[in-house]
């Protein structure tokens, strides 16, 4: 097999796995809400088997771009980046999250120069508290309660 | 419709709506003009700051920021040989060569004119014929709208892009997510006791998760890469068309107006189809085809006025049925419900103040994006030098944040966070995710329809697949049904007879 088809022969697996999956659970549905899930997932069933079949039959013929692991290294890292923002949003609040991790997400994609960054970084906290905060008076999450010396802010 | 007239000025002349319709206008333009960003994510990204709005001027700013990006991205065509949206890729067939000859203004002014004519005309389209649509469907019962789901359902297919399996695949996953939680009947689905799922999941943090945040984890890819220093080529020339070229050029830019316009309401056919279409009504009527791609002045004004008139065209079918027939209208749509509004005849009688005011703020921003353009537009180039390390930050606490002012929940920021890896895999394997957001509208929706048909048919002692073909309508939208189903391969047939003429320009692309 190609090596550009083995990912669509993975995506079509995990669509059909998918499928069974959830028509399983289908089984403690009401009478009414089974007939529209069955109906929605034998339709995803139906578009995992085509793909699984178009991939077998074009076995050897390349289908599109191959995608290489090293394509997922930054991507994947600037996402864990993003996760770690949202845990400090939940445990130091908002703005002292938003204050590291812009500077330390512009430092990761290769950028060097201190004014810029703190520019960017200062402009956006004051952009965020002045529409969201001061004008639509969204309450932002303030974190634990050991930064409410910050409460201020919100 | 002029007996609502007065409520949509007076609605129209407040504060926040003339605040939204410039800030949609301007940022609309910013958007455009830089490569990589569409109007689809900027609306996407900017439907939480509308939380705090007025309807009326939220919805305004929005459709604003749709007609202005679609302009906004000729600019980036003309001075840099980039279309920022993939509308504009004809464009630069024309533009920078004139560019390249020292009329970049007038090239700007030529696209400004035709963006500002097509765009009104839209507007106008819009006007006259989108309240006598949502009077007909008063007709429509639980059957009929079961239909125009299951329609709007099969514009997946148009949505897909190269690999129509694979846009069924999102399009049907779309569904799949719209199963999670409460079902029509009141029963829980797929909430595996989870109390956080039974309102379901979230559409705007998971629209903003598949188009911003998987755009912030693409765009991480060009980590430490030195930038391509685009060349960006001197500004000079007058910059409105004399009398005398636009008595030339007026003639040609209606026609492609009205085909635009056409072209918006026919589903899946968008911007980008528009725009060769009207290159190629400007070649078939010229003296001189030959010289199209030297830089003259009709291969700007075709494709610039048709691309801008599918705006106005698009929203028809949106506001009226429901229908988003393209993945920046289906993103609007989810703009309406934020704010409570459901398209159909309610929109244009119990809201018809809004309506009315949207509508003719969307004709005010045609005009209002033809000033700035003229005021303007020449500095917009210097947005596509914003260094890409600087913008992604500032995209990805957007869009966190975007998602956690929809509810206050925290919950929709996990929801954003993992919507946008499986966003970032869908674009990495070459599966469209504008199916996904697409299926998330009409899929609850066609639940809800199926559900209530189903007691209707009760009554009648039919099942639901029964009772469909007792009613005329009801057959009428199985029809256009099946030729919706055919519209994807009349257009990519077109698009591909153009690319062989035209050649192929790579377009941002759209997201």
């Amino acid at each position: 097999m190609h090596k550009t088809r083995i990912q669509d022969l993975v995506i079509s697996l995990c669509v059909i796995a998918l499928g069974v999956f959830m028509w399983v659970q289908t089984a403690d549905f009401t009478d009414e809400s089974k007939q529209f899930s069955r109906f929605v997932l034998l339709l995803f069933l139906l578009m995992g088997v085509i793909l699984l079949v178009i991939t077998l039959i074009n076995a050897k013929k390349p289908a599109g771009k191959e995608v290489t692991l090293k394509e997922f290294k930054n991507p994947m890292l600037m996402f864990v980046i993003i996760c770690v923002y949202v845990a400090m949003m939940i445990t130091i609040g908002f703005f002292p999250a938003t204050l590291i991790f812009m500077p330390v997400s512009m430092l990761f994609m290769g950028y060097r120069r201190p004014l810029p960054i703190i520019c960017t970084t200062i402009g956006m906290n004051l952009f965020v508290w002045v529409l969201f905060v001061y004008s639509l008076k969204v309450r932002l999450p303030e974190g634990a309660d050991f930064m409410s010396f910050l409460s201020f802010l919100y | 419709m002029f007996e609502n007239m007065a409520g949509a000025l007076s609605e129209l002349f407040t504060w926040s709506s003339a605040l939204g319709l410039l800030i949609g206008v301007v940022g609309g333009m910013i958007i455009g003009a830089l490569p990589g960003l569409s109007a689809t994510m900027g609306i996407a990204l900017l439907i939480p700051v509308t939380y705090g709005m007025r309807p009326s001027a939220a919805i305004l700013m929005l459709a604003a920021i749709y007609t202005a990006a679609v302009y906004g991205g000729s600019i980036s065509a003309i001075l840099i040989h980039t279309p920022g949206t993939p509308s504009s890729a004809a464009t630069c067939l024309d533009g920078y060569p004139m560019a390249q000859k020292g009329e970049s203004l007038h090239a700007i002014g030529i696209s400004t004119t035709s963006s500002v004519i097509g765009g009104v005309i839209s507007a106008i389209a819009l006007l006259l014929i989108a309240p006598p649509l949502a009077r007909l469907s008063l007709n429509f019962g639980s059957t009929e709208y079961f239909l125009i789901a299951v329609f709007g359902l099969t514009l997946i297919a148009s949505l897909a892009g190269d690999n129509m399996v694979k846009g069924l695949i999102a399009g049907t996953f779309g569904l799949v997510v719209g199963l999670v939680g409460l079902a029509a009947d009141g029963s829980a689905r797929y909430t595996f006791g989870v109390t956080g799922l039974l309102g379901g999941i979230s559409l705007i943090p998971a629209m903003i998760g598949l188009f911003s945040v998987s755009q912030v984890m693409i765009q991480a890819d060009e980590r430490g890469k030195e930038a391509v220093k685009k060349e960006v080529v001197k500004i000079s020339g007058r910059f409105l068309p004399t009398g005398k070229e636009f008595v030339h050029l007026i003639p040609l830019i209606l026609e492609c107006s009205v085909v635009g316009v056409f072209i918006g309401i026919l589903p899946g056919a968008g911007g980008d189809i528009a725009s060769w279409v009207g290159l190629n009504i400007a070649k078939s009527q010229s003296k001189h085809p030959e010289l199209f791609g030297t830089g003259i002045v009709e291969g700007v004004a075709a494709p610039e006025s048709a691309n801008n008139a599918v705006t106005g065209g698009a929203l028809i079918p949106l506001l009226t049925l429901g229908i988003p027939g393209s993945s920046t209208a289906a993103v609007l749509m989810g703009g309406l419900t934020i704010h409570g509004l459901a398209p159909g005849f309610e929109l244009f009688s119990k809201y018809a103040d809004i309506t009315y005011c949207v509508i003719l703020g969307f004709l005010a921003a045609n005009i209002l994006m033809g000033l700035v353009g003229w005021a303007a537009g020449r500095y917009l180039t210097m947005v596509s030098k914003v260094p890409i390390p600087l913008l992604i930050p500032c995209i990805a606490v957007l869009s966190l944040l975007g998602s956690y002012a929809a509810s206050r929940n925290i919950t929709d920021v996990y929801v954003a966070v993992a919507f946008g890896l499986i966003g970032f895999f869908f674009r990495k394997y070459g599966i469209p995710t504008a199916p996904v957001v697409l299926a998330l509208i009409l899929g609850p929706m066609s639940d809800k329809y199926m559900y209530q048909g189903t007691r209707v048919a009760m009554k009648k002692d039919l099942s639901f697949w029964q009772y469909i073909p007792t009613r005329p309508l009801s057959i009428f939208f199985i029809i256009l049904i099946v030729l919706a189903l055919f519209a994807p391969l009349v257009s990519k047939a077109i698009s591909k007879s153009y690319e062989k003429k035209h050649g192929h320009i790579d377009a941002a692309e759209d997201i």
